[in-house]
């Protein structure tokens, strides 16, 4: 890996953080697989059928899902019980889910998707059309039996986080309106939008698993979600461009420039703002981790191409 | 049997299917199963907090930047201070405010429709909740709820009910089918 800002940082990995996250990865993997095979095979066989490219990536989002999961509890005082751990699993499921409504079917799939999933939230009815759908409702239908779903911070970051991917769509089904904006208004349009997607999951994530949430603390997880989209979509630059999307990265001249900057403020802010415990260490060492994988992938990527369908660790 | 053997959960997740069904089909014919959206709310509470600055704010504070990343509080506490915006300066109320009409509403909907389906993961569920302020005020609440009820509300709530056993009966008739069948059916 090049130099860095990150190494000039005051935290740094311990050594032995790695084989922890890598131990937990493996653990997860598994389980994550255990907790969903059974699901699909109920209600979206067609999903994990063999030649499908799609559930692998599925399983692997939901293992980070998980990690993340188990670092936030423990940074808010909680044990990452067997509970949590489902949770953890239902969530990562439905997130993966409901962004393939919004990228894989087309522009019309996805505006009608939009309906449907903002009148769920208004009237609890989602119209259930396909297999695919039947999967999502059941999962979403399992996490939402976890925990209150009427507690006010669990409704509005589930609003939000749909708001921030209806705005999300629109800016990719509405290109021409972003690109006429002055460069640095759609900078900060997209710089926006990313944060919040990001921003409004984590802490979404974090009020299913744990019982209320500390401002000090909601404002630190809505950072690190932040720092995982900027990551995300620095990875993904060359594959959002061959699709046509924008994003905040991929309208840098220097995206890992920018990037290392980013990272480095959000690392300091985070390290000061979380509690000193062994789910901050978690969270900083899987976010380091993510930060040198997905810098990797952007340079692969860069050199022989690739899809949003490759799998990264 | 407890709600995570996966037989029971199978048929769990086949309830909730077919409760979406009824309505699908027009068999059921209240508007509102459970409303997450609680922007209006949200909007209109007395301190805003943006995840993005992490600061608290007055809801009319002038200084909340433009698509703020809020969430609608209300009420904050001594141990918030720390994260008051240093324009307008919130402050914590004495004793925190009544919940209102359509809040206990919102938690009686909400309540009655996951009992049916879900009624062994509330304990567990509760066990967490009970740490929370809203837990703790949770019995006071019930309580409130159920002597605040009006003829509608009741009336409501015997529909649901009415409405659950429909599904219960749906479920019966799918369970025959399964056995009949020998076979797993995905509806």
């Amino acid at each position: 890996m090049r130099a860095s800002r990150l190494s000039g940082l005051a935290w740094q990995p311990d050594p032995t953080l790695a084989t922890r996250i890598d131990a937990l990865a493996r653990s997860y993997r598994h389980a994550v697989r255990a907790g969903l095979d059974p699901l699909v095979t109920d209600w979206h066989p067609g999903l994990g059928a063999a030649s499908s490219a799609e559930y692998p990536k599925m399983l692997e989002l939901t293992t980070k899902m998980t990690l993340v999961a188990h670092a936030c509890t423990e940074i808010a005082g909680e044990t990452f019980d067997a509970r949590r751990q489902r949770i953890a699993i239902l969530f990562g499921c439905c997130c993966f889910l409901a962004d393939s409504f919004l990228d894989d079917f087309g522009a019309a799939a996805t505006g009608e998707y939009l309906r449907r999933f903002a009148t769920l939230l208004h009237s609890g009815w989602f119209e259930l059309r396909t297999e695919r759908e039947r999967l999502f409702y059941v999962v979403l239908a399992r996490l939402f039996a976890e925990r209150n779903v009427l507690d006010p911070v669990v409704r509005q970051s589930i609003v939000r986080l749909h708001a921030a991917q209806e705005r999300d769509v629109m800016l990719r089904l509405e290109p021409d309106r972003v690109q006429r904006l002055p460069p640095a208004r759609r900078r900060a349009l997209l710089k926006r939008t990313a944060r919040d997607r990001s921003g409004h999951a984590i802490i979404a994530l974090t009020s299913f698993l744990v019982p209320s949430i500390p401002l000090d603390l909601l404002g630190a997880l809505f950072a690190a979600g932040a720092l995982i989209m900027f990551i995300d979509d620095h990875g993904d630059c060359f594959a959002d461009l061959q699709d046509g999307r924008l994003t905040y990265m991929n309208q840098l001249r220097q995206p890992e420039r920018a990037l290392d900057r980013i990272a480095s403020a959000h690392f300091l802010r985070l390290h000061a703002l979380l509690p000193e415990n062994s789910g901050r260490d978690l969270l900083l060492g899987f976010l380091y981790r993510y930060y040198v994988t997905r810098i990797e992938k952007h340079r692969l990527q860069r050199r022989r191409g690739g899809t949003a369908w490759d799998v990264y660790e | 049997m407890s709600t995570n053997d996966p037989a029971v959960r199978k048929l769990l997740d086949a309830a909730a299917i077919a409760l979406q069904g009824l309505r699908q089909d027009r068999r059921l014919r209240w508007d509102t199963l459970v409303r997450i959206d609680n922007t209006a709310e949200a909007a209109a509470a007395p301190y805003q907090f943006d995840a993005a600055q992490g600061l608290v704010h007055r809801r009319t504070c002038r200084a909340i930047p433009a698509g703020a990343a809020l969430y609608g509080l209300a009420h904050i506490t001594r141990d918030d201070l720390n994260r008051a915006c240093k324009r307008c300066k919130p402050l914590p109320d004495q004793q925190p405010p009544p919940t209102d009409t359509t809040e206990r509403a919102d938690l009686l909907f909400g309540l009655v429709s996951v009992i049916d389906q879900f009624a062994g993961v509330l304990k567990e569920r509760g066990k967490d909740y009970q740490k929370t302020n809203e837990g703790q005020q949770l019995g006071a609440q019930l309580d409130a709820v159920y002597r605040t009820l009006d003829r509608r509300q009741k009336e409501v709530l015997d529909t649901v009910l009415m409405a659950l056993d429909q599904v219960v009966e749906r479920l019966r008739t799918m369970d025959s089918a399964l056995k009949r069948n020998g076979t797993e059916r995905n509806d």
